[in-house]
């Protein structure tokens, strides 16, 4: 059980394509933009999240996708948090609706032009400040 | 040129990402592996700098991040987005200074980070699982909600 919310922002993955004019993964500051965007929707969600289930509210952790697709993914580890519903709401198995399916896309719709917004001004910075990697040094793969 | 050391601890058929209890032992070692850089990016000549000026800017700029959502990898990453960082070196030798540091990280704190979470996935395996009740939709799988921006 458990939760994963995949916000993958396609027409970001595109933008970099036709600023660039070829693939390329973020940018450090692209990553660092991405990253306070993740964070402040996922504050968004635990600020709309009922008081009293603290624990399945304090349980939102995120993490970025920057191996060639840009977005990132919700988690909620706590096993029943797709049943939690409004306070006085019907139970899932009487046919209420969870709110993760009443707070999610809401915080997603609400803030959807501000990340794409703040993701594009972000890729413009980038490619302002581009320059082709010379050599491999500053880049250390180990396994 | 900024600074981006990534390390990938490839535990083949895992086939599953981290639970929180492994993400935990992963985060406590991310933090020793930052803080072990912070550590030891002291100590800078600062030569031909006017001495009004800020020091320790590049201390400011460590950064690390994680990912465990692959099934059979986990990553760890230690940037620094300085653009100067990935060529600063100390006196009176070449050898660049992150690269140092990063040789000491892999040869003492990543051993240990990744025999950490081997034991602690090990663990995880090994225990018998408390069973569960099915919510009404049943089955043990994650909900998944995907949006597309």
């Amino acid at each position: 059980m458990g939760l994963e919310v995949p916000v993958r922002l396609e027409s970001i993955e595109q933008y970099i394509n036709t600023q660039h004019k070829s693939f390329r993964f973020l940018e450090l500051s692209e990553i660092q933009a991405l990253d306070d965007l993740a964070s402040y929707v996922v504050a968004e969600i635990e600020d709309a999240w009922p008081v009293d289930t603290s624990t399945s509210r304090d349980a939102f952790r995120f993490e970025l996708m920057t191996g060639g697709q840009v977005g990132f993914t919700i988690f909620n580890d706590v096993d029943y948090v797709e049943y939690i519903v409004e306070p006085g709401s019907k139970s899932v198995e009487n046919g209420g609706t969870p709110i993760i399916d009443i707070i999610i896309p809401r915080v997603i719709r609400d803030n959807k032009e501000m990340i794409l917004g703040a993701m594009r001004t972000a890729v413009d910075l980038a490619e302002a400040a581009y320059v082709a990697p010379a050599a491999p040094r500053g880049r250390r793969r180990v396994r | 040129m900024s600074v981006e050391a990534i390390s990938t601890a490839d535990f083949g058929d895992f086939q599953r990402r981290l639970t929180d209890i492994e993400r935990r032992v992963f985060v406590k070692h991310e933090s020793r592996i930052l803080k072990a850089f912070k550590r030891s990016w002291v100590g800078w000549l600062y030569r031909d700098r006017p001495a009004g000026d800020e020091r320790n800017v590049s201390l400011k700029q460590w950064s690390s991040r994680i990912e465990t959502t692959s099934t059979s990898a986990v990553t760890l990453y230690i940037l620094n987005s300085a653009d100067y960082a990935g060529g600063v070196h100390r006196s009176g030798t070449p050898v660049i200074e992150w690269e140092r540091i990063w040789a000491e990280v892999q040869a003492t704190l990543i051993p240990a980070m990744i025999a950490d979470l081997k034991r602690a996935i090990e663990a995880d395996l090994t225990t018998p699982a408390a069973p569960k009740k099915l919510g009404p939709r049943g089955g043990p799988n994650t909900a998944v909600r995907s949006f597309t921006l």
